[in-house]
């Protein structure tokens, strides 16, 4: 896992990050000067306008923009080489006593402690400039969340490997006291070799062996990218603004023959630009589908999970088999389709601290990561058994809803998009009323039949979909898993350990109460719950009791 | 009895939550009434324009004041046995929460100055998955509404 050390280095005592700091960082800096300077400069340039280059007396209009420039680059190159010696200078980092010691900071001043017990996952990204430098960023998590403050920058590749593969057996070590003493002599330079002879001593070889579960194949990659739901989203997208403009293409070919000018160029040339603009935006998402996820590798370890990607910034995850809470396997509609989905898991990211002061609560954001971005549904339970072997055994057979709550679920669909269909054709109305110089109410009601006829397909695929989404929600439990299913054109299965959940919780709305339906919710450590509404009230008395049962 | 907690808060609470809520009324309405005593001042708006500030602040004090603490205290029911705490909560959405007692990781009491004008405190109850709270207990119940649960949360980790 851990290249091997271009030179020993002893990790207890004060480290300095790599002098490509200095590069990186002006590089990083430079980057946003340049575009600042860029928006300013071609303001003048492009106006032709001179009074902003006034100051300097001499010469002709292009010899004062370049000798300004000139001294406004070399200002700022200084200055940001400055900054980025004197912060190079302050960053010291060191691995000892049990824990990560961070100092850095020109201004603001920060020494930071983090006790390695507490360390949830080492995270190692490279960024394209830190990829040219061959350093990394090692980021470090606790469960506190350390937001950048738990950052060292520019760690040369190996030594942030080697410091992460060392955090982890100390921590290990830490978990295993009794078959692994308290490797106090350890903390000494060792290099990687040692390190495997150490755990294979102690039994827990396989902590630090690679053993890679999956390595996605450029195949899949594009699939990945292709089958991607953004992608079907954008699609309906334009069909639908398509439609739309088509009515009223023809619209106003057939009623103003005044306005040809305006169907006949400006309309096409708005359709062109909706469509290219669409199109553009989906290639994107796709390309960041890719980028992202180039080269994803998850590997299985003992108690963690690895998982590397990215083309660009490649970032390595490290997670915690037992700090996860929830899994997640869901599918877009195109995957749903060719039978594919991403499975994810969210980790725990909050932790209260038993303090006598009473201020407990330290609350993290939702640790949502994916596992697998593309796996066939008949490999899921391979997978899941393999890498997670603790998830096993959930429910597969899920209970339907009760009957009333499909009406419930329709409504709900319809009555949300009405404001934006009323909203369009208003605004559609205004317009058109304007050009045509009738009057809005006249042509409302001119157009009324249109307007419905056009308003309806949006609302009944609203109802469909909301029907489609009370099929598509199950619950249900057996002695270790709650299980949900949700989704009206993909679909998502969630499931949750019980003894991960925290408190289990009913909720009931007025509307809800006269249909005897509640919302079936709860928490996990990792602040994200499967929540499903409209489970029949009983159903939901009985996950109350099953979320105490001994087991 | 997880659908149907028993046990009630103390009646002194309601008194708590309508003072506060008070408090925030008074607030809201003098920070809606600056524009409108501003515009008096300056002879854009007459008198009766002051009335509308005023009427904002009957709304509150009816809606927040008199009528919503009644109906938090008397929806609200708790009750602790040996594996979990249930609690009944809420004014028009009614929440249904339970706690096993092994999730328990600690539980405190609170107090701020309303509250202990009135004798009363809050019990927090921590778990992993945030904090659930029992609001409105006179001090030596709360106290020993902790004491109990982290007693019972002792016997609960030594069974399991």
């Amino acid at each position: 896992m851990s290249e091997y050390l271009r030179e020993p280095i002893d990790i207890s005592q004060p480290q300095r990050v790599s002098n490509a700091y200095i590069g990186v960082f002006l590089i990083r800096n430079l980057r946003a000067w340049i575009i600042v300077f860029l928006i300013y400069a071609a303001g003048p340039i492009l106006q032709g306008d001179n009074s902003a280059y006034a100051i300097v007396p001499i010469g002709p209009y292009p010899i004062r923009i370049i000798s300004i420039m000139l001294v406004a680059i070399t200002l700022i190159v200084l200055l940001t080489l400055l900054f980025s010696f004197l912060s190079y200078r302050r960053i010291r980092w060191q691995v000892s006593g049990g824990e990560v010691h961070i100092k850095k900071g020109i201004l603001r001043r920060v020494d930071k402690r983090i006790p390695i017990a507490k360390i949830q996952s080492v995270d190692i990204s490279e960024s394209l400039t830190e990829r040219i430098f061959k350093v990394a960023t090692v980021k470090i998590d606790t469960a506190g969340g350390e937001g950048d403050d738990g950052k060292i920058p520019c760690i040369r590749k190996d030594v942030s490997s080697y410091m992460r593969d060392r955090i982890f057996a100390i921590k290990n070590a830490e978990a295993e006291p009794t078959q692994n003493p308290a490797p106090d002599g350890l903390s000494a330079a060792c290099s990687v070799p040692q390190m495997h002879a150490q755990a294979m001593n102690t039994g827990t070889a396989q902590v630090l062996l690679p053993n890679v579960v999956y390595r996605m194949p450029l195949k899949n990659l594009i699939l990945t990218g292709l089958s991607n739901s953004k992608a079907l989203l954008i699609a309906l997208i334009i069909l639908g603004g398509l439609s739309q403009f088509a009515d009223i293409f023809f619209k106003t070919v057939a009623y103003e023959s005044a306005y040809t000018f305006l169907s006949t160029i400006a309309i096409p040339g708005l359709i062109a630009i909706v469509v290219a603009f669409f199109f553009a935006s989906w290639f994107i998402s796709v390309l960041g589908v890719l980028i992202s996820n180039f080269g994803f590798t998850v590997r299985n370890e003992a108690s963690k999970i690895e998982i590397e990607r990215g083309l660009i910034d490649h970032k390595t995850i490290s997670i915690e088999k037992n700090r996860i809470q929830e899994v997640r396997i869901s599918q877009g509609l195109i995957r749903r389709i060719i039978g594919y989905a991403e499975i994810s898991v969210t980790t725990a990211t909050l932790k209260v601290q038993a303090q006598s002061g009473g201020k407990g609560a330290n609350e993290g954001v939702l640790g949502l990561t994916v596992l697998h971005p593309f796996i066939s549904m008949n490999e899921v339970d391979f997978f899941l058994k393999t890498v997670l072997p603790d998830f096993d055994g959930r429910p597969r057979e899920f209970n339907a809803l009760p009957r009333r709550a499909d009406f419930r679920s329709i409504r709900r669909y319809v009555l949300w998009m009405f404001p934006f269909v009323l909203i369009a054709w208003l605004s559609i109305s205004f317009i058109f009323s304007a050009i045509t110089g009738t009057h809005v109410v006249n042509y409302v009601s001119e157009h009324l039949l249109l307007i419905i006829l056009t308003s309806l397909p949006v609302l009944i695929f609203m109802g469909i979909t909301g029907h489609l989404s009370y099929r598509g929600k199950g619950v249900s439990v057996n002695d270790r898993f709650l299980s949900v299913r949700t989704g009206a054109w993909g679909r998502k299965y969630s499931f949750v350990p019980r003894r991960k959940i925290q408190t289990a919780r009913i909720s009931v709305n007025p509307f809800q109460a006269h249909a005897r339906l509640a919302t079936l919710a709860g928490t996990t450590g990792a602040h994200a719950f499967p929540s499903l509404r409209d489970v029949d009230f009983e159903y939901g008395a009985q996950y109350l009791e099953w979320s105490v049962l001994k087991t | 009895m997880r659908i149907a907690p028993t046990e009630k808060l103390n009646k002194r609470v309601v008194h708590a939550w309508r003072f506060t809520a008070l408090i925030i009324s008074l607030i809201v309405s003098i920070f809606c009434a600056i524009p409108f005593v501003v515009l008096f001042m300056l002879d854009v708006f007459t008198a009766g324009y002051l009335l509308m500030p005023a009427g904002l602040f009957a709304l509150l004090f009816i809606v927040f004041v008199i009528i919503l603490p009644q109906i938090r205290y008397t929806r609200f029911r708790y009750y602790i046995s040996d594996d979990e705490i249930s609690i009944k909560k809420g004014i028009l959405v009614i929440t249904y929460t339970v706690v096993p007692m092994i999730k328990i990781q600690y539980t405190d009491t609170k107090h701020g100055p309303v509250m202990r004008t009135l004798r009363l405190a809050a019990v927090n109850i921590m778990t992993a998955g945030g904090t659930v709270e029992i609001p409105g207990l006179p001090f030596a119940d709360a106290e020993a509404m902790r004491d109990r649960i982290t007693e019972l949360v002792k016997t609960v980790k030594e069974n399991v």
